[in-house]
C-alpha cells in the first residue's frame, strides 16, 4: 500500500535551512575575519623578523670583514688578515683605476653555485631584477667617481646626488672580488651561509656620505687616516703609512665598510634589504719622538742620560770615562730627530751631571700644544688588551679622575715585578721569539722598587714612583706624574719611551715630572713598534644606512 | 481497506509557541555566543592595535638606538679631548633617567646630527599619559618638534621606562645622568654615559575597553631592549 501525497501538500517551508545557512555564512566570515587577523598578524611578524634578520647579517658581514682586516702582530710582523694587504694598498676610489690598482673591493658571500652577486652591473637593472645591487656607492660622493651611469628613475642616488648614479661593471672601476673560503666567511657558498651578501671596502675620503668634512680646510676627495686618537686627511699620492702624523708616528688607512643583507622573499613574505655601514682602523703603535714625553712639566736632577737616537737605527759609541764620558751616535739610516724630552710644560734641568745626546739643536721641546697624545684614551684602549687582571685584588682606594686633584687608586709599593720578560743582548736589537712582550694594565699608582723588568706595554693608571731600578724594552705609559729618581745605577733603565699624562696640579716645574738619579733612558722605535697585541681594527663608527 | 484522510493544515498554536520557543532559546544561546565572539574581537582587535602600537615605538627605538653616536668624536679631525657641542659630532646618549632617554645622532644620514628626546609625560589629558619623542637639530636650525608616539600608558611606577645596561650587561637601575653643557670626551659624565650600550624600555598601554570581565581594562606590556653600537 502506497500513499501519495499532493503537491503543495505538508511541503515543509520552514526556516531550518535558512538559519542553519545563515549561521554557517556567519561562522564563515568571522572564521574569515580570524584568518585575516592572523595572516596580518604572521605577516607583520615575518616582515618584522625579516628585517632584524637582515640587519643583523648585515652586521655581522662588518665584523666578519674586520676580522679579516687585522694587522700583523706587531711583536713579529706575521698573521696579518687575509684582505689586510689588499685593503692597505687600495687608491681612492677613482672613474678609471690605474691599471694594476683598486679603489673598490667587495667580500661576496653566496650561498652556492647558483647564487649570483652582482653588486656593479647596473645597466638597466633594477633592485626587484638584481636585489644585491650597489645602489649606495653613488651616495658615498666619491669626488673621483663621476659620470657615472644614470640611476633609474625613482632610484635613491638621483634624488640625492643631483645625477650621480649608479655602477657599471669596467666602465669607471674595477671592482675587486678576493675569493674568499669558509675559514674566512664561516659557511660561505653553502645554504648555511647568513644572508649578507656582500661587503664593499673603502678608503674614507675627506667629505663623509653626509656631507661633513674631517677637515673642512683640505679638498673633499682626499684619504683619511688614524693615528691612534685622531683622523688626519692626507694630501695626494700619499699614503697613509708613510705620512707620519707626528714626527715618528705612522698612520693608518680609515676604511669604510658597507654590507648589504637580503633575505630571500618567500611566498607573500616579500623578504628585506638593509645595508649598514662601519669606519675602522689599525691603531699604529704609539710611538713619542722622545724618551721621556710628558704633558706635565719636567724636572731632570742629578746624574742621567737620555739618549733621543734611535737605538734600533743608530750605533753608538761610548768614549772616556767618568765626568769625560763622550757618546757619539750615527750610521747609516740612523734617526736621529728626536728629542731627549718633548712636554706640553717645560723643562728644569737641576745641577750639572745629566748628561743629554740628541741630534736636534736643542734636545728638549717644551710647549707642545696642542699636545698630540690622548692619554686617556691610550689607556682606556690599550687596557683593553692587558692579560693580567690581577692588580685590581691589590688596589685600594677611590678612583676620581676628575677631582682636582685626581684621585687615584694606591697599588702600594711592589718590588721586583716582572711584566713578561726583558730581552737580553741589547742594545743589538732582539729577536721577536727571544723575548715575551706583555700589556700590562696596573688600576691605581704604584711605586716599583728593586728592579722591575719587562717588555711590551706597561700601563699605569695613576702616578708611577721607581726606585730601585728599572730594564723596560718598550713603552710606559703614565697617566698621572712620574718620578723616577733611581735608576741603580743600571746601563740602560729604558728602551723606548715613557708617556705621561697631564697632572692638572702641575703648574711649575717643582709639580711635574721628575727624572734623575743615576738614570738611563735610550730611545728605541723598534721596541716602541713591537709594543702592544695584535688586535681586530677599531671600530670609530658605525650605523645603518636609510634611503 | 478503506483509507482515512489526515488532513494537515498546519501546526496547533501549542506547537508553533513550542517551536517559536525552541527558536527563541536556540537564537539567544547562538547570540549570547556571537556576542562574546564579537566582545572577544573587540578586545583581540584593540590588544592588537595595543601591541602594533607599541611595536612601531620600539621599533622606531630600537632604529634611534643604533644611530646614536654616529658620526661620533672620532670621525672628525679633531685631537681629543673633544668639545661635545661640535654640532658636527653625535655624543651617543646624553642624558638618561627612568622616565627620559636623550641622544645624538645622524638618524637618516642628512648630514644633521639631530637631538632626540623620549620622555614619559604623565598628563591625564588625552592621549596621555604617554611617551613622546621630541626631535630638533642639534645645529638649532630645526626647533624641536614633539610627538607623542604611545598613548594613554600605565603610570610606569618607580621602576620607570627605561633601564641602562653597560657592556657587560649589568643593569644601572635608577641611573640618572646629564651630559653637562661644554662637555669634552674627557667628562665623568660622558664617559659614564657611554658605558650604557644597551637600554631596556619597558611600558604598559591601556585600551579604551575592558577585557571579557567588564573589571580589568585592556593592558598589554611590552618590553624590548636597543643595543648602542658605537663605542
Amino acid at each position: 500500500m502506497t500513499f501519495r501525497r499532493k503537491a503543495g501538500q505538508n511541503s515543509q517551508r520552514g526556516v531550518a535551512m535558512l538559519v542553519a545557512m545563515l549561521a554557517v555564512v556567519l561562522l564563515a566570515i568571522i572564521g574569515l575575519g580570524f584568518i585575516f587577523m592572523a595572516e596580518t598578524e604572521n605577516s607583520v611578524n615575518n616582515s618584522y623578523k625579516d628585517a632584524q634578520k637582515s640587519y643583523f647579517a648585515s652586521r655581522s658581514g662588518l665584523e666578519n670583514v674586520r676580522l679579516l682586516l687585522i694587522a700583523p702582530d706587531p711583536k713579529t710582523g706575521a698573521g696579518a688578515g687575509p684582505l689586510y694587504n689588499q685593503a692597505t694598498n687600495l687608491v681612492m676610489p677613482v672613474a678609471l683605476n690605474p691599471p694594476g690598482q683598486t679603489g673598490v673591493l667587495y667580500v661576496e658571500n653566496p650561498t652556492g653555485a647558483g647564487d649570483t652577486i652582482d653588486p656593479t652591473t647596473a645597466a638597466g637593472a633594477t633592485l626587484i631584477q638584481n636585489p644585491t645591487l650597489d645602489n649606495e656607492l653613488c651616495l658615498e660622493q666619491f669626488t673621483g667617481m663621476v659620470n657615472l651611469l644614470p640611476p633609474p628613475a625613482g632610484a635613491p642616488c638621483e634624488a640625492k646626488t643631483g645625477g650621480q648614479g649608479l655602477p657599471a661593471a669596467s666602465t669607471y672601476f674595477q671592482p675587486v672580488t678576493p675569493a674568499t673560503n669558509p675559514g674566512m666567511i664561516m659557511n660561505t657558498n653553502s645554504a648555511l651561509a647568513l644572508p649578507f651578501k656582500w661587503v664593499r671596502i673603502t678608503n674614507k675620503q675627506n667629505k663623509m656620505l653626509t656631507g661633513q668634512h674631517v677637515d673642512s680646510t683640505q679638498a673633499d676627495g682626499l684619504q683619511v687616516c688614524w693615528d691612534g686618537s685622531t683622523q688626519h686627511v692626507i694630501p695626494v699620492g700619499s699614503t697613509c703609512l708613510g705620512t707620519p702624523s707626528l714626527a715618528s708616528q705612522s698612520m693608518r688607512p680609515v676604511w669604510l665598510l658597507t654590507s648589504l643583507a637580503v633575505t630571500p622573499s618567500l611566498g607573500r613574505n616579500g623578504g628585506s634589504r638593509r645595508i649598514t655601514q662601519m669606519e675602522i682602523a689599525n691603531s699604529p703603535p704609539i710611538t713619542p719622538n722622545s724618551p721621556i714625553a710628558t704633558q706635565a712639566p719636567v724636572k731632570l736632577q742629578g746624574s742621567y742620560v737620555l739618549n733621543s737616537y734611535d737605538n734600533c737605527t743608530c750605533t753608538c759609541t761610548t768614549s772616556g770615562s767618568g765626568s769625560s764620558t763622550t757618546t757619539t751616535c750615527g750610521g747609516a739610516g740612523c734617526y736621529n730627530q728626536a728629542y731627549a724630552v718633548e712636554t706640553a710644560g717645560g723643562v728644569n734641568t737641576v745641577g750639572s751631571s745629566g748628561q743629554t745626546i740628541s741630534g736636534q739643536p736643542s734636545p728638549y721641546l717644551t710647549g707642545v700644544n696642542p699636545w698630540p697624545f690622548d692619554i686617556d684614551g691610550l689607556i682606556n684602549q690599550f687596557k683593553q688588551q692587558s692579560s693580567s687582571p690581577n692588580w685590581s685584588s691589590s688596589c685600594t682606594g677611590t678612583q676620581n679622575f676628575n677631582s682636582i686633584p685626581p684621585q687615584y687608586l694606591s697599588c702600594g709599593t711592589q718590588s721586583s715585578q716582572q711584566f713578561g720578560t726583558y730581552p737580553s743582548g741589547l742594545p743589538t736589537e732582539p729577536s721577536p721569539g727571544s723575548y715575551t712582550s706583555v700589556t700590562e694594565y696596573i688600576p691605581g699608582s704604584v711605586k716599583l722598587t728593586s728592579a722591575a723588568n719587562g717588555s711590551g706595554i706597561l700601563i699605569v693608571d695613576g702616578d708611577l714612583e721607581i726606585n730601585g731600578g728599572l730594564n723596560w724594552y718598550g713603552l710606559v705609559l703614565v697617566r698621572g706624574k712620574v718620578s723616577f729618581t733611581g735608576g741603580a745605577g743600571q746601563s740602560v733603565n729604558l728602551y723606548g719611551s715613557i708617556l705621561a699624562g697631564e697632572d692638572v696640579l702641575a703648574v711649575n716645574n717643582i709639580d711635574g715630572d721628575t727624572f734623575g738619579g743615576s738614570i738611563n733612558f735610550h730611545y728605541d722605535v723598534c721596541a716602541l713598534k713591537r709594543s702592544g697585541q695584535q688586535v681586530p681594527p677599531r671600530i670609530l663608527a658605525t650605523h645603518e644606512i636609510t634611503f | 481497506m478503506k483509507c482515512k484522510k489526515i488532513r494537515s493544515t498546519g501546526f496547533t498554536l501549542l506547537e508553533s509557541m513550542i517551536c517559536v520557543l525552541l527558536i527563541m532559546v536556540v537564537v539567544g544561546a547562538v547570540f549570547s555566543q556571537m556576542r562574546k565572539a564579537q566582545a572577544s574581537y573587540r578586545v583581540e582587535g584593540q590588544k592588537v592595535d595595543l601591541t602594533q602600537q607599541e611595536r612601531e615605538f620600539i621599533d622606531q627605538f630600537a632604529r634611534d638606538l643604533r644611530q646614536a653616536g654616529y658620526p661620533g668624536p672620532y670621525t672628525v679631525g679633531v685631537i681629543p679631548p673633544v668639545p661635545l657641542n661640535d654640532v658636527r659630532i653625535s655624543a651617543g646618549v646624553t642624558a638618561i633617567s627612568p622616565n627620559s632617554l636623550t641622544l645624538e645622532g645622524d638618524l637618516d644620514n642628512s648630514g644633521k646630527v639631530q637631538i632626540v628626546t623620549y620622555s614619559y609625560n604623565n598628563s591625564t589629558n588625552f592621549p596621555c599619559p604617554c611617551i613622546q619623542r621630541t626631535v630638533a637639530t642639534k645645529d638649532g636650525i630645526l626647533a624641536p618638534a614633539t610627538y607623542t608616539e604611545v598613548q594613554n600608558m600605565v603610570d610606569p611606577g618607580a621602576q620607570g621606562i627605561f633601564l641602562a645596561y653597560d657592556a657587560n650587561g649589568n643593569a644601572q637601575p635608577g641611573l640618572a645622568l646629564t651630559l653637562p653643557a661644554g662637555a669634552t670626551t674627557k667628562d665623568a659624565n660622558y664617559l659614564q654615559l657611554h658605558q650604557i650600550k644597551s637600554v631596556r624600555v619597558t611600558f604598559t598601554l591601556q585600551g579604551q575597553s575592558r577585557e571579557l570581565n567588564g573589571s580589568t581594562p585592556i593592558q598589554v606590556t611590552m618590553t624590548a631592549m636597543g643595543r648602542i653600537p658605537n663605542d
